[in-house]
């Protein structure tokens, strides 16, 4: 490298370094990305948004001596063993859980709702189970610190496996100090979507939900907002119309797109100004928006392709010095 | 059969953005839009035969849809590769280098920005001309004929190009929604204004066209069209090579815009197809409507004539009026009808524009996403939603364009873009070739036909090969065949890119070393690879 670009980044010199991702989605690809991306970037804080569960199972069904499912329209035939586990690790890789099973099972497993939830509820805590384990022996010795909080897509069942991990913190709904400057300040809570999702609350619910948590702030001039939800009507809040069969409105071939953030949230933003403001939630909207003195970021999500999207923020005790979306 | 037919393929969760197309249907019309009724049709008439004097025009069209039809597969991939705003700029900069992709990006919305002034500048250099030069002749109007000559003088195009500007400026200051609507109608009203042409052609005539030419062009008439082309130095060339590059080169500017499409997906595993259906169909769309109108006109005008008005134009002979709304006035003396075309095209000319406001505009999103530009780049209004200081920052290099247009010529503008896109679209396309090797990957987990395989290599590879062979011929059209070159311009063309180049690379870094010193952040770190734990 040549000298004119000597690197003068070294965290610690008077500046904070964080890192913060959003919706991963079941990518362990993502995930291990993130924890790279930590120690690549000399990070001193990790930081999860939410949206941690994958969407979907592949039914990988078994016939005789050999396999077959469907990933994102390709038909995938697995002969040997080998080959099945290479199926599984791609499946793996875009977020989705496999389900080794008979043909009989799978028609089964369609026809009753419960038994396919409590199917999902085994795969996600085991798979985001086995991600803290990894992220706490891969982390600690770093010295890089985890707070974690859920999404609005992340099943109810996952509290309890966040709250037992070894070394992450759950901090959903919580304020706490990461050092003598700046307070996180973490909330999962999301406005309601067309889709009903664990975590969607009416409007009236997330007043109540942001006041509670700006109250017990003790310097909002270094506050860390981390919000799952973006704020209403800005940048990072930008999601596709729909129409009320939950199709894509569009018109000339363009896309409609529409707010999908809260309404308190930005209002809290507004009024607590804090340094930061972290979101997700909104995989297309991938962008940062000043409110007022507040920078606030979305670093977006590309779980589905194996990219892992975050955010690298260098924070003074009353600045934000400097931030940067990466993608990898 | 496999013995799993009937097999659910996924089990879905209730979960909150889960996997939706926008439709071939969207994506077509947006691609047309794109590809432009109007500015296509003109060329397709006008600068097809008159640069290129006895291509086929219907094999050029044919010929160059294939071609094409290849560029759209390669950006389709590269879209849903990256599926996101600059999809080729982001892709590039991660599978090559950024000291090339921003180069080669900036270069190509530099030079949008001018074609979008010159697309404007065809509303006074041809279509404000067309219309009043028509309504003088027949409605014995002498203002409306000194008015169009007025257009398309160097003082008239400066002054309506400019208006042209400032009004599709002020219309996407609107919220999007409104602008999208616009565009919605613009659409309706360009096939309109093709069905009324059609119409006209369909129902006209060899005796209703040359008593309608003659009485509303007295001064060229008819039958003296090719002699005094020839007589002026057209030199018919009939040969099939002689079509070919027509092929190559206009038609790859009358198709220009269908791979647009590319810029807008998001998290939709179905986009690819989306994407490819979407610029194929609005390629075959358009081929279909362009070589219906030159089919349905050649029944009675041979193509030798219409390429003697082309040329005549082009060399600016009094009376030539290679224009295609122009043919179908002369067959239908009509105000209603004549209103129709001329208001389609006009409109629909800037609705060209807005769209090369939008996407370039998106690419400047993508350079402030990787902090290469400043953030104001990518602010938008609070109210509106509308990218106001992209959106000026792309009118000011239109109007640059406009003045262009306006000492040179709107062609020359044009030509010198077909030059500009092609070189500065090598270094996305290098990067789809490599793709599956660099990023091996994420090629792996891509999404439908992004994993498509040919002859046992990656498509993206493959196919990719053949595009880049197609637009390095492009490149080098305007130094090998003087109808496409630069002119007396050549150096200054070179020159000029050359001088971009080298700003987009100051300009890198220069916003690397000021992000590293001010901010403590390495912007190199936005584009490399994150290995996994």
């Amino acid at each position: 490298m040549p000298l004119f670009f000597k690197r003068s980044d070294t965290p610690g010199s008077g500046f904070l370094r964080i890192i913060q991702a959003a919706d991963f989605h079941g990518s362990t690809m993502a995930w291990r990305k993130f924890m790279a991306a930590a120690k690549q970037h000399q990070a001193q804080h990790a930081i999860v948004s939410g949206d941690l569960t994958g969407k979907a199972i592949v039914p990988i069904i078994r016939t005789g001596d050999r396999w077959e499912g469907w990933l994102f329209g390709h038909r995938e035939v697995a002969e040997t063993e080998a080959e099945l586990a290479a199926f599984k690790a791609k499946i793996e890789r875009v977020g989705f859980y496999d389900h080794v099973c008979e043909l009989d099972e799978a028609k089964a497993l369609d026809a009753d709702k419960d038994r396919l939830h409590a199917l999902f509820v085994e795969k996600m805590n085991e798979r985001l189970q086995s991600w803290l384990q990894f992220a706490g022996e891969y982390l600690e010795p770093l010295g890089i610190p985890l707070w974690v909080i859920p999404g609005n897509d992340d099943d109810l069942s996952v509290d309890p496996i966040l709250n037992a991990a070894e070394y992450a913190r759950n901090v959903d709904h919580q304020v706490v100090e990461i050092d003598e400057h700046h307070e996180l300040v973490s909330m999962g809570d999301t406005s309601m979507t067309p889709w009903e999702c664990p975590r969607d609350y009416p409007e009236s619910h997330m007043r109540v939900a942001v006041r509670d948590l700006v109250e017990k702030i003790r310097n909002p001039t270094g506050a860390i907002f981390n919000f799952h939800c973006p704020p209403f009507n800005t940048k990072i809040d930008q999601a596709p119309a729909l129409k009320p069969n939950l199709e894509i409105e569009h018109e000339a071939g363009q896309v409609m797109m529409t707010s999908a953030g809260s309404p308190a949230i930005r209002r809290a933003v507004e009024e607590v100004q804090p340094l930061l403001s972290l979101h997700g939630h909104i995989h297309e909207a991938r962008g940062v928006q000043k409110l007022g003195r507040t920078v606030a970021l979305n670093p977006g999500s590309e779980y589905a392709e194996g990219i892992m999207k975050a955010a690298v923020v260098n924070l003074e005790p009353a600045r934000v010095k400097g931030y940067m979306l990466i993608s990898g | 059969m496999s013995p799993t037919v009937g097999a659910p393929r996924l089990f879905v969760r209730k979960t909150s953005g889960l996997i939706r197309t926008i439709g071939v249907g969207g994506a077509l019309v947006f691609g047309v839009h794109c590809i432009s009724l109007s500015s296509s049709g003109i060329l397709t008439f006008y600068s097809v035969p008159g640069l290129w004097p006895g291509a086929n025009i219907l094999v050029v069209l044919t010929l160059a849809a294939v071609l094409c039809a290849m560029h759209a597969y390669t950006f389709s991939q590269i879209g849903a590769a990256a599926p996101r705003a600059g999809a080729d700029y982001t892709l590039a900069s991660r599978t090559l280098t950024p000291w090339l992709a921003f180069p080669a990006s900036f270069a190509l919305v530099l030079f949008s920005g001018l074609v979008a002034g010159s697309l404007i500048a065809w509303i006074p250099t041809v279509a404000l001309p067309a219309l009043l030069r028509a309504s003088g002749v027949l409605y014995n109007a002498a203002w409306a004929t000194s008015l169009a000559d007025f257009s398309a003088s160097t003082t008239g195009i400066l002054v309506f190009g400019t208006v042209g500007v400032l009004i599709t400026l002020v219309t996407l200051f609107y919220p999007t929604r409104t602008v999208v609507r616009m565009m919605g109608i613009g659409f309706v009203l360009g096939l309109v204004a093709w069905a009324v042409i059609l119409f006209a052609f369909g129902t006209g005539s060899e005796q209703s066209f040359q008593s309608g030419w003659n009485q509303s062009v007295p001064s060229l008439p008819y039958d003296q069209v090719i002699p005094t082309a020839e007589s002026n130095g057209m030199v018919l060339d009939t040969s099939f090579g002689n079509t070919a590059i027509a092929g190559l080169i206009m038609g790859f500017w009358i198709f220009y815009g269908y791979y647009i499409p590319t810029f807008f997906a998001g998290e939709v595993k179905e986009a690819p197809r989306t994407l490819l259906s979407g610029a194929w169909g609005s390629l075959a769309v358009t081929w279909a409507i362009f070589t219906g109108g030159v089919l349905l006109f050649t029944r009675f005008v041979p193509q030798d004539w219409m390429a003697a008005q082309g040329y005549l134009f082009i060399n600016g002979v009094e009376g030539a009026n290679p224009f295609v709304t122009f043919y179908a006035s002369v067959l239908q003396p009509n105000v209603l009808l004549f209103l129709l075309m001329a208001v389609g095209f006009i409109y629909t000319l800037i609705n060209l524009a807005q769209t090369y406001f939008f996407y370039a505009s998106r690419i400047m999103f993508a350079w402030a996403f990787d902090r290469v530009v400043p953030e104001w780049i990518a602010e938008v209004h609070p109210e509106t939603g509308s990218p106001r200081n992209a959106v000026m920052t792309i009118a000011v290099l239109a109007e640059l364009g406009v003045l262009a247009s306006a000492f040179f010529s709107v062609l020359f503008v044009q030509l010198n873009f077909v030059f500009y896109a092609a070189i500065t679209m090598t270094v996305p396309i290098v990067a789809a070739i490599v793709y599956p090797y660099r990023k091996r990957q994420l090629w792996e987990t891509g999404a439908g036909h992004v994993r498509a395989m040919i002859f046992g290599l990656p498509s993206m590879t493959v196919v990719g090969i053949g595009t880049l062979a197609f637009i390095l011929l492009l490149v080098a059209s305007p130094f090998i065949w003087p109808a496409v070159g630069f002119g007396e311009q050549q150096g200054a063309a070179v020159a000029v890119f050359v001088s971009i180049i080298i700003v987009g690379l100051v300009i890198f870094a220069v916003a690397r070393w000021y992000r590293q010193r001010e901010e403590g952040l390495d912007i190199m770190a936005t584009f490399a690879e994150i290995p996994p734990a």
